[in-house]
This record gives C-alpha cells, sequence and structure tokens, in this order.
C-alpha cells in the first residue's frame, strides 16, 4: 500500500495543537483562576481572554509555542495580576515588601518538617480557607499543590528563584495552618 | 506526591467547568480563531525558483506566481474591510445599509456570546436605529415603508435584548441587574432625544412619536418583568459603579479640551454628585441598610451610564440639555438654602396677602382665604421647627405642601380681584377740592 503523505497545512497545525491545549488545559486553569480569584464567572472570563491572548500570539507565526502548559500558565498569571490591580485590592508591591528575607536556607524548610505540617491538615478545609490567603501566598499554594507543579517550574513561570519559591510557599502553608486551626479553635 | 497532595489535588479537581460553560468557551474561542485566522501568507513554503525565461527582455514582465496570489487575497481583503467600514456610515435606502445590518451587526451578535454582551450589543442596536429614523426624519425622508421598516427593527432589538436579560435572570440575578439598569438607562437616553425631536417639529410626526411610545413601552415592561426579584447584590453594583465612573472621568478627560465652560462645569458637577451617592450607599449599607444602598447604586449606575451617553454622543448632547437626563443633586447645604428661600417666599406671599384680608369684608372668600392664611402660619412654624432641628427631609415634605397652599391662597386673590404680587393696590378717588378752578362759591355751597 503507498504511503499516502500528510497533508496537514502548517495552519492547520497550529489550529489542532492549540484546540488540544484547550481541551487539556482549559478546566486545570478555570481551577487555578477560581481559587485564585474567588469569582466563577471572571474566572471563565480571563481563561477565555488566556486563550484569545495565546491565539493571537500564534497567529502571528513568529514563535513556535513548544509547551503550551506553563506559556497558558504565564498569561493567565499576568491576567490575575491585572484583576487584581483593577480591583485596587492589597497592593502586590506591598505585599513583595513584606515578604521578608527570602534567600538562604531556613530550618523549618526541611522537608520533613514540611510534610508534618501538611499530613495535620486536612485537605477539604485547605482547599475552602486558601481563598483566604494573600493573593501572594494563595498564588504559590494553587501553583504547587492544585496545579502540581514543582518549585522548579512555579520559579520559571514566576521568573524567581527555587529558594524565593521554596520560601514563599512554606510560609503559605504556616500562614494555611493559623488559619485552619483558629477555625477549629485551637 | 505525598497524601496530603493527592487528597487536595482529588478534592480541588471537583472546581471545574461545567459542560454547558466548557462548551460556550471552546465556540467562543473557536469563534475567535475563526475571526483571526493564522496569518499563513508568509509562512507558505517558496515555490521553486521559475525557470528562466528564453527571452530575457520580457523578464521584468514576469510576475510569481504566489506574489499574485498573495496580492489578490490583500487586495480583496481591502475590499471586504472597506464596504465593511463603508456600510457602518449607511441609513435605510442606501444601497449598503444591508451589509451594516445583516452582515456587520450580525457578526458582532454571534460574537457577543455572554449574555451581558448580547444585552449590550442589542442595546447597542436600539440605538443604531433611533439614530437613523431621526437623522432621516430631519431630512425628510422618512417614508412609511422605512418607517415600519426601523420600528420592526428596534421591536425586535428590545425583545431580543429582554430575553437576553430573561436567560441572565435564570443564571445570575446579579449580573441581570445590572444589565437592566445599564439598558433602561439607554432607552432613557434615547426617550429624552426623541421627547425633544417631538417639541422641536411644528408637524406631527407620526414616525418619531410611535418610536418614542415604542421605547416607553418597552421602559414600561422592563419594570413590569423585574418585578419583585430577589435582593441583588450590592457588592456586585459597587464594582459596577466603580468600573463605569472610572470610564467617565476618563472620558470627561478627553473631551474637556473641546466642550465650553458651561458644559465643563455642568459634566463635572454631574460626576461630583455621582461620587456623593456612591459616597451615600456606602454610608447606608454600614448603617445596615442593604437594600437602600444597592438602590442608591443603581440609581448612581443609572446617571453614569446617561452620563456617559451623554459625553459620547455629540448628537445627545446637541439635541438634550444635561439638566433633563441627569438632574444636579443638591447638596445638603444647598438643600437648606432651597428650603429657606422658599420659606421666605410663602412668608412674603402671606406678608403680601394679611392687609388686604383685614381691611376687606367678610364673606364666605374672605373667611376661606382666612382659613388658608391660619394654616399656612401653622405650616411655617412647623417648618421652622424641623429647620432649626435640621430634619431637612420634614422640612422639604411641609415646604412642598405649604407651595401648593400658597399658590392655591394666591389664585384665590385673582378671583378677588387683587392685584398681582408687585402690582400697586389703586387708591380711593381723591375728594374734589375747593381750588378747582371755575367754580364758584355759590356752586359750592349748593352742593
Amino acid at each position: 500500500m503507498a504511503k499516502r503523505a500528510k497533508e496537514t497545512s502548517p495552519a492547520g497545525n497550529h489550529e489542532e495543537r492549540f484546540l488540544k491545549a484547550f481541551d487539556d488545559y482549559a478546566d486545570a486553569l478555570f481551577r487555578h483562576a477560581v481559587i485564585r480569584l474567588s469569582d466563577r464567572e471572571r474566572a471563565i472570563e480571563l481563561v477565555h481572554d488566556t486563550f484569545t491572548k495565546a491565539w493571537t500570539y500564534v497567529r502571528m507565526g513568529e514563535n513556535e509555542i513548544e509547551s503550551y502548559r506553563p506559556f497558558l500558565y504565564k498569561v493567565l498569571g499576568n491576567l490575575i495580576i491585572d484583576e487584581y490591580r483593577r480591583r485596587k485590592t492589597e497592593s502586590l508591591d506591598a505585599i513583595l515588601e513584606n515578604d521578608g528575607p527570602d534567600t538562604g536556607k531556613f530550618p523549618e524548610l526541611q522537608e520533613s518538617s514540611l510534610n508534618e505540617v501538611l499530613t495535620s491538615l486536612d485537605a477539604t478545609m485547605v482547599l475552602e480557607r486558601i481563598t483566604e490567603l494573600p493573593p501572594l501566598y494563595r498564588e504559590m499554594l494553587t501553583l504547587r499543590f492544585v496545579d502540581g507543579l514543582g518549585p522548579k517550574e512555579i520559579a520559571s513561570l514566576i521568573e524567581e528563584s527555587e529558594n524565593v519559591v521554596s520560601v514563599r510557599i512554606n510560609r503559605g502553608i504556616n500562614m494555611l495552618r493559623t488559619i485552619v486551626n483558629k477555625q477549629k479553635g485551637t | 506526591m505525598n497524601l496530603f497532595e493527592k487528597q487536595l489535588k482529588k478534592e480541588a479537581e471537583k472546581i471545574k467547568l461545567k459542560a454547558r460553560e466548557r462548551l460556550e468557551l471552546r465556540d467562543r474561542v473557536l469563534s475567535f480563531m475563526q475571526y483571526h485566522p493564522v496569518a499563513t501568507a508568509a509562512k507558505l513554503t517558496p515555490l521553486a525558483r521559475p525557470r528562466r525565461r528564453a527571452v530575457e527582455a520580457f523578464s521584468y514582465l514576469y510576475v510569481r506566481p504566489w506574489k499574485f496570489g498573495a496580492a489578490a487575497s490583500a487586495m480583496a481583503v481591502v475590499m471586504i474591510v472597506g464596504v465593511s467600514a463603508a456600510a457602518e456610515r449607511t441609513a435605510p435606502g442606501d444601497v449598503l445599509y444591508p451589509v451594516k445590518v445583516q452582515v456587520n451587526e450580525e457578526i458582532l451578535s454571534q460574537l457577543s456570546f455572554s449574555p451581558y454582551g448580547r444585552v449590550e450589543w442589542e442595546t447597542r442596536r436600539v440605538e443604531r436605529r433611533i439614530a437613523e429614523a431621526r437623522l432621516l426624519a430631519k431630512e425628510g425622508k422618512l417614508t412609511s415603508e422605512v418607517e415600519a421598516q426601523i420600528t420592526g427593527a428596534v421591536k425586535e432589538h428590545t425583545d431580543s435584548a429582554r430575553r437576553g436579560l430573561a436567560e441572565m435572570r435564570q443564571d445570575n440575578a446579579d449580573d441581570a441587574a445590572v444589565a437592566q439598569v445599564v439598558f433602561e438607562s439607554a432607552l432613557d437616553v434615547q426617550t429624552a432625544v426623541l421627547a425633544t425631536d417631538e417639541a422641536n417639529r411644528a408637524d406631527d410626526d407620526d414616525a418619531i412619536t410611535q418610536l418614542a411610545t415604542l421605547v416607553q413601552d418597552t421602559k414600561d415592561t422592563l419594570r413590569a418583568e423585574r418585578g419583585t426579584t430577589t435582593m441583588t447584590s450590592y457588592e456586585r453594583f459597587l464594582g459596577s459603579v466603580e468600573e463605569s465612573t472610572t470610564r467617565a472621568h476618563e472620558l470627561f478627560l478627553s473631551i474637556s479640551s473641546s466642550i465650553n465652560d458651561e458644559e465643563h462645569a455642568d459634566i463635572q458637577r454631574r460626576l461630583e454628585d455621582i461620587g456623593r451617592q456612591i459616597e451615600s450607599a456606602k454610608e447606608q449599607y454600614d448603617a445596615s441598610a442593604p437594600e437602600e444602598a444597592t438602590d442608591t447604586l443603581k440609581d448612581a449606575l443609572s446617571n453614569t451610564q446617561k452620563l456617559i451617553a451623554y459625553m459620547t454622543d455629540i448628537d445627545v448632547r446637541r439635541s438634550v440639555e444635561l439638566e433633563s437626563l441627569v438632574p444636579k443633586k443638591l447638596t445638603r447645604e444647598e438643600r437648606m438654602e432651597r428650603a429657606q428661600a422658599s420659606r421666605a417666599a410663602i412668608a412674603e406671599t402671606l406678608a403680601e396677602v394679611r392687609p388686604i384680608i383685614a381691611s376687606s369684608s367678610k364673606d364666605a372668600l374672605i373667611e376661606k382665604l382666612e382659613f388658608e392664611i391660619h394654616e399656612l402660619d401653622e405650616d411655617l412654624e412647623a417648618i421652622d421647627a424641623a429647620l432649626s432641628s435640621e430634619e431637612l427631609e420634614g422640612a422639604e415634605k411641609l415646604l412642598g405642601e405649604a407651595e401648593e397652599l400658597a399658590k392655591d391662597l394666591r389664585a384665590l386673590f385673582e378671583t378677588l380681584g387683587v392685584p398681582e404680587k408687585g402690582s400697586e393696590v389703586p387708591l380711593e378717588e381723591p375728594i374734589a377740592s375747593s381750588t378747582v378752578a371755575g367754580t364758584t362759591t355759590q356752586e359750592v355751597v349748593a352742593e
């Protein structure tokens, strides 16, 4: 049997890949946006904007997107920051200023102690309370535990060092533990 | 992944798009992709270079096929865009009008996937149809066929917007409430514009009157459909109002240099009034009156939308006084001043009529007048008490009633033949003088 040559045009390839990315990541992006914004309708709009911006980038044909996942998360992350600014909530710069020193090793960041904290928390309660965290830590914990990205991937996404990411994750968890324990009355 | 992470991931995966949401979102993205296709012309695989022509003298006439194809495509795009753009400025009866309504507007309709977007777009279409009707009426070209066409289109767009609102109410009552305020505000602007047209026409312009009636009927139907809705979110309205006022301020800045001082002062005053309304709403909310707060915000949103229409539509600005569209909201100090001026005017009326009544002979009419004066005296006492204890709302209510009574008093005077305010009371005829010329002593004695 003669081999049939592949006839898909370059444009067709772009569309196929793009739509596949939609099918693969729309839910995850939506979940990320809902947890960070606590607004379902707004989350849908931002996911829509993420894909339309990504398509605008693709259709110019100048750059190929090797991996859609980090690209889409990056676009969505920027849209969420714009949303925070539009809502005029707590200044992100102010949050960063209060972040404290983020270099060097901290004993409490050791993997084993982190696991200890995590296993003491109830996952359902955590998901409910994560929306009460300040935007910076909410972002970190969502990327880490909801989106399943590792510190290295997160660092690449937000253009910070792995150390900074680890510190923020840890602080986020501690803050979460305080919120959850307060609710339990402990 | 440890146990916690697995559990959290499992819980988080419950947060996802509903099937309908996902489908709608995919459709929207797909439409966007179709409307913005990949720019493939630049990425086509270059064709093999053509063989050199045997006769080189004519080689400059040779056009590479792929360049010709790209040029033809580009020209087709330019023509389509050009025709589409030209169609935007047409009115019923023009050759390209069908392109405007059936192509341009329909494409934009399809792109409005969210119900809110649909309501917004149908509102714009209503405004466009009314503007077309007014333009044609002004030029004397509004035939009965065109009038029927436009009236039918306005009805269609308003019905479509109402359906969009009904759909929104089922899914998101808050969004529906905001969309309804925006739609009603747009209709209020059109009502004001059409009313000015009706007033300015010497002849009976049935078409404009019909449109005005249609718009008013739509507003009445909307209010009836709103019915007893559940409490809408104060926060949702606050967000919408803040977004709208930001836009209004930006628009004001952009037009500041092109409007006169009076317009500048008028618009600035309205923006300040809206700012005060928002503050008032926040105070009401803090005082545990969320329903009043939301109503205040609805009014603020409506005023902002109308102000934006005034600033962005030069036709509206030319046709309608801002005061009729967005009346000035007096500050507490201004209201106090107005109340005191009104009180002074009533007191002045009483000061004028009292001596006249006192010197007139008693009859039924005079008794009625005395009764009304007595009532007004009592009203003024109550008004003074309210003003001194700063119960402004109470004072205003009493003043309203007192003003009506004073007006009635003045009207009764006219039946008495008492002159209008400001005219002199006629003096009695002077007694004949003994210095009158030509009168003899005997004639005087005889009298």
